[in-house]
This record gives C-alpha cells, sequence and structure tokens, in this order.
C-alpha cells in the first residue's frame, strides 16, 4: 500500500489539487456567501483552467531538465482538469453571465475583443480533450501527437486572451506569457537539443 | 393637463418639487448661513473657495476594498456653492457657483507646466468637447491630463475642480465610482482632466472629468452654466466589502417595477429581455426616445414618489441649487408625461434595463452587462446638453 502510494504519489497531488479546486468553488456555489458569485466563478474557473493547461505543458520539459518521468504520467490529467475549468468557465458565461442570451453575447463578442480569442482557445481543446483517451491515441496513431500540437496555439490564445482583458494592470499576464513563451522556447528543437545533450552529460 | 385635474396633480407636483428640489435647496443655504432653510435662496455674496476639511477617500456609506489615492489637502465637497453672506445683495446661485470652478479651474490649470497645460488645455470649439465616453482609456484613448500624470499638488487641485463643481453626494459618489477601479485591476488614476476655453475670461470655457464610468461636463457661458450630459457607472454593483456606489437608482427602480400591479407591469415592461446596451451610447446630441412605460400621471403618489427617488439619485449629484433648477425645470415641462419603461428581469443582479424619459430629459439605465452587476447610465437633456442652449 505504501509502495503503491510512493509510486503514484504524483497523482495523489494531481487529483488533490484538482477535486479541491472544486470542491472550493462547489462549497461557494452552494454556500451563497459571495457577492458576485457569477465574478466569482468566471474569474476562478479561468484562472484555474489556465494553471491546469500551463502545468499539462510544463510536463514534458519538466521530464527532460529534471529526469522526472512521472511528469509525463500526469500530463493527460492536468490537461482534463485544465479543460475542465475552462468548460466551466465558459459555461458559466454562457448560461449564468448571459442567460444564452444571443443578442447580448453577440454585443459582448464585439465590444471586449478577449472573448472572441478565448473561444478560439477554447474550440482548439476540445478536439484535444475528446481524443484525449488510450483508445484515441493508439487509433489515431502518429496523427494524434500532431493533433494535439495544437496545444501549442490554444495556450498562446489563453494567455492573449488573458491580456487582452479590459485591465489597465497586466503584471498576471505578463506572467504567464513569460512562461507560456518560455515553454515554448524549450521545445525548439535546437534547445531541447541543447538541453537534453546537457542532461545526459550530468 | 386640464384645469379640472389640475388640483389633483398639483399635490403631486408640490411632492415632486418638495422632494426633487427643496431637500437639496435647503443644504445650498445651510451652507451659505442661512436660516431657516428654504425654498428661496438667500442672497449672499462673498465668494470662498471651499474649506480645507480632508474628504474620506471612500464612500462613507459603505467601506470599499482598496482607497483611491486621494492626494492629501484636497478640499472638501462642501455644499455648494461654498459662500458665505456678508450683505443682503441679491446674488444669482449660478454667479456664485461659476466663481467657485473658475477659481478651481484657473488654480488647476496655473498649477500645470506648459507642457501638461497643452495637454490638459483645449480651445472652448474645439470637436474634443463633443468626444466624450465611459469606458476603459484602454478601449477609448482620452485626450488630456490623466491624474497619473499629476503632482500631488495638481491631483489636488483637480479634485478640487471636480469638488467645486458637483454637490457633496456627486463628489462623494465620483470617488466611489473611481475607487471601484481597484476592484476591476484597473488603474484608478486614469482619470482625465480636460479644459475647454479659458475660465473667467469673456468667452465660453467648460472642462470634463472623464475616465471609466465616470463622465461629467461642465460648460460656462456668461453667467450661465449647463453640467449635462453625465455618465455613471458601476461594476460591479456590490463589491465584496459591501460598497454600492449606485445604490438609491438600483433599489428605487427595482422597486418601482416590483410595486406595479399586473396590467401596469404589463405595460412597463416594454420588452421581456433587456436592451443589450443603452440606446443613445455617446451620440454629442439626443432626441427623445419613443415614448415607453408607465406615464408617471398613472402611478400612485408612492410610486411617483419613487421616480423621484430615481431622478434624485442622479440630480441630485449636481449642486444644491443646479439640482433644484433642474427639478424646477422638468415640472415645468410637466410631470405628466414622464414616462418609466423596463426591459429584462425584474430580479436584483440580473440583467435588465429601464428608462426614464419626460419632455427634457432621458435617464437611461443599462444593467444588462456581467449578469446585472454592471451598471451603465446616463442622464441626457433634449437641449441642455453641453449647453447648447446657451451657445
Ligand atoms: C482556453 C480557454 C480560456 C482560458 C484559459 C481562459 C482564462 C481566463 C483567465 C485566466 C481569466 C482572468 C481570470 C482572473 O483575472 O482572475 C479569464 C477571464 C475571463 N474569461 Fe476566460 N478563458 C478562456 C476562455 C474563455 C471563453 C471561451 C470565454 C467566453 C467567451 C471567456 C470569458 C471570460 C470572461 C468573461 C472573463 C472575465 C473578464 C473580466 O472580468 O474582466 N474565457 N479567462
Amino acid at each position: 500500500m505504501l509502495h503503491r502510494l510512493k509510486r503514484n504519489w504524483h497523482y495523489l497531488v494531481v487529483h488533490a489539487i484538482g477535486l479541491g479546486a472544486l470542491l472550493v468553488l462547489g462549497y461557494f456555489y452552494l454556500s451563497g456567501s459571495l457577492v458576485n458569485p457569477i465574478r466569482y466563478f468566471v474569474l476562478r474557473s479561468g484562472t484555474l483552467g489556465l494553471i491546469f493547461l500551463v502545468a499539462s505543458l510544463a510536463c514534458t520539459p519538466a521530464r527532460r531538465l529534471f529526469n522526472w518521468p512521472g511528469a509525463v504520467q500526469i500530463r493527460r490529467a492536468l490537461g482534463l482538469y485544465g479543460f475542465l475549468f475552462v468548460t466551466i468557465h465558459f459555461a458559466v458565461y454562457l448560461f449564468w453571465e448571459n442567460s444564452l442570451y444571443w443578442e447580448l453575447i453577440w454585443r459582448d463578442l464585439g465590444e471586449r475583443k478577449a472573448m472572441p480569442i478565448g473561444i478560439a482557445a477554447f474550440v482548439l481543446l476540445i478536439p484535444l480533450a475528446a481524443t484525449s483517451t488510450r483508445g484515441w491515441q493508439r487509433r489515431l496513431g502518429k496523427r494524434w501527437r500532431t493533433l494535439h500540437r495544437l496545444v501549442y496555439l490554444a495556450l498562446p490564445l489563453s494567455v492573449w486572451h488573458y491580456f487582452w482583458l479590459d485591465r489597465d494592470f497586466k503584471t498576471w499576464p505578463w506572467i504567464f506569457a513569460v512562461i507560456v513563451t518560455l515553454l515554448l522556447v524549450l521545445r525548439l528543437p535546437l534547445v531541447r537539443s541543447a538541453y537534453k545533450n546537457r542532461a545526459s552529460v550530468k | 393637463m386640464t384645469v379640472t385635474d389640475k388640483s389633483l396633480k398639483s399635490i403631486n407636483r408640490r411632492q415632486f418639487i418638495r422632494l426633487g428640489a427643496t431637500t437639496t435647496a435647503g443644504l445650498f443655504l445651510a451652507a451659505c448661513g442661512a436660516n431657516p432653510p428654504t425654498a428661496e435662496p438667500t442672497p449672499t455674496e462673498v465668494v470662498q473657495r471651499p474649506t480645507d476639511t480632508p474628504i474620506p477617500p471612500t464612500a462613507t456609506t459603505a467601506p470599499t476594498d482598496t482607497p483611491i489615492p486621494l492626494p492629501a489637502g484636497t478640499n472638501a465637497p462642501t455644499a455648494e456653492p461654498t459662500a458665505t453672506a456678508t450683505n443682503t445683495a441679491v446674488i444669482d446661485p449660478d454667479q456664485l457657483l461659476i466663481a467657485d470652478m473658475t477659481l478651481a479651474a484657473t488654480a488647476y490649470l496655473e498649477a500645470l507646466d506648459d507642457g501638461q497645460r497643452s495637454i490638459s488645455a483645449y480651445d472652448f470649439a474645439s470637436d474634443e468637447r463633443f468626444r466624450w465616453h465611459w469606458t476603459t482609456p484602454g478601449n477609448f484613448p482620452r485626450n488630456g491630463l490623466p491624474l497619473r500624470e499629476m503632482t500631488e499638488t495638481q491631483r489636488s487641485r483637480a479634485f478640487d475642480l471636480l469638488a467645486a463643481s458637483l454637490s457633496g453626494m456627486g463628489f462623494q459618489k465620483s470617488l466611489d465610482i473611481i475607487s471601484l477601479q481597484n476592484d476591476l485591476g484597473n488603474d484608478s488614476e486614469l482619470y482625465y482632466v480636460t479644459v475647454f476655453g479659458m475660465p473667467g475670461g469673456d468667452t465660453p470655457w467648460g472642462w470634463r472629468w472623464e475616465g471609466h464610468h465616470l463622465s461629467r461636463q461642465f460648460t460656462v457661458v456668461g453667467d450661465r452654466l449647463a453640467m449635462l450630459p453625465f455618465f455613471l457607472g458601476s461594476w460591479p454593483t456590490t463589491t465584496q466589502a459591501g460598497l454600492r456606489a449606485m445604490a438609491q437608482e438600483e433599489d428605487a427602480a427595482l422597486e418601482l417595477i416590483n410595486s406595479f400591479s399586473g396590467d401596469m407591469q404589463a405595460q412597463a415592461i416594454f420588452q421581456d429581455r433587456t436592451l443589450t446596451q443603452h440606446v443613445t451610447q455617446n451620440a454629442a446630441k439626443v432626441d427623445p426616445l419613443e415614448p415607453i412605460g408607465v406615464a408617471y400621471a398613472d402611478m400612485s403618489s408612492s410610486q411617483q414618489q419613487l421616480v423621484t427617488e430615481i431622478m434624485q439619485a442622479y440630480l441630485n449629484t449636481l449642486p444644491d441649487h443646479v439640482a433644484a433648477a433642474s427639478f424646477e425645470r422638468i415640472d415645468a415641462a410637466g410631470l405628466e408625461p414622464i414616462r418609466f419603461g423596463w426591459a429584462g428581469s425584474l430580479d436584483r443582479q440580473r440583467p435588465q434595463y429601464f428608462r426614464v424619459q419626460g419632455p427634457t430629459f432621458l435617464l437611461e439605465y443599462d444593467n444588462s452587462r456581467n449578469g446585472g452587476t454592471h451598471i451603465h447610465s446616463v442622464w441626457r437633456d433634449f437641449e441642455h446638453d453641453f449647453g447648447y442652449h446657451l451657445l
């Protein structure tokens, strides 16, 4: 038991954080203690979604940099939690904030340019989430990897969405922009081979 | 209005004037040192700048999350105009107010360096005067000098000018709206001061305070002035800390629409779903919109009082005698045709829109954004906006 726990601790951590965050959101939903529940859920789910998606993007470089195979094993779970939170994010926006009133949504998409960018990011994530199972991975073969490269587009779009929100202070969008850029740069073949060599010399 | 129903309606009219005007006029008179507070302005002569009492930077009604950076030494929003009665010569309160505003505007301009003045000052004839908006400066870049680029003294003078141009309530409401920017991750110093023309000269002049959710225009022509149009907005409508920058109008309107019986409510609701934005946007001039909703004449006296309360939430932001004069103008044009129309949800924190329109004015209130927690509202006058009637 202890042995299994030791071997799978990283799964446990991911699920503890993911389910813990869901529990917190659920608690606040049910408690009715929030003055602005819609705003709370839109903001928290958006942030959580972005954090999980970025964390899933960090898995591959982390495996190489820290020589830790466990990083790749939690990649899917992180990505799916990310997708779950942005789905909540979008759902709160569509159903709760705007009551599926298309005229209102249409006006908002025109008024806040960050919104269409967010939708683009979300749409790109749908096929990734849908084909995240081993079955689909097997069925698609090499094309699965190609398809999942869409995340390289979805994440910059997500950060762009964050960046373009109507806010004067952009410290956090900048921080995410730097992290995502770094994670993408680490994937460039030249950079990758450089740190791969360093890791093997070690 | 016919002669037969005049006496009946005159009760409402009296209530309207009393509620809307004399409460504020009383404050004005008290500030003038006049006693007792009657509707007649007491003669005053000597003009003084507002006193040195510091302004609380946030709402007195409820705490804000983060205080706005109000410069030290900003003067208190005393009931305007801050004049002292020294003899019995009759002076038009407009003139006192103009003198106050002129002093404050001149002090502001004098505090700027040449470069800043060229940014903050425009010709009165410039089209810039009509280029106004309520959105963030990121979405609609503003011309004028932002608080952010001012020194402490300059900022203090800018706030003095605002305090001199509004009632105490109007000034406090402005501070509350400004402080909400902290909740939104916005810069509460991105409010721009623009002066048009030369304050105190023979020619018309005016000035504007503008930034996210707050746009106030002031026009002075000779000894007359106009303080319209203006925009007030609030997002969120209630902060987690409990600040409600626009509570009075929201509460009164919800109470009013829910006070109507079935038929009347059906008449008030011109559309089941909210409008998606206010109709008149940032037009330089507006004409009356289609008359919709329930007429003031058909409301009970308590409902009429709620209409007055809604209007007070806006007009009482103006200096007290200006508010009183505005109510008188509305009354003179006739209260009966004023209409209250509604679109959208009847519940708090759900998307909704309402409109109060009379022969001379239009109030549009749109709370359709962010699930009904984001108010955009504008007070327009078909003739007095931007002082058109004075020019
Ligand atoms: C991959 C997809 C998306 C990600 C990662 C994402 C992420 C974020 C983040 C990080 C925030 C800021 C949260 C904060 O400040 O605490 C945010 C805000 C927001 N997002 Fe998204 N988002 C996505 C898609 C969408 C979509 C599809 C919509 C709907 C059109 C949307 C609507 C919003 C809204 C309304 C806000 C709040 C804006 C404000 O309050 O100023 N997002 N999002």
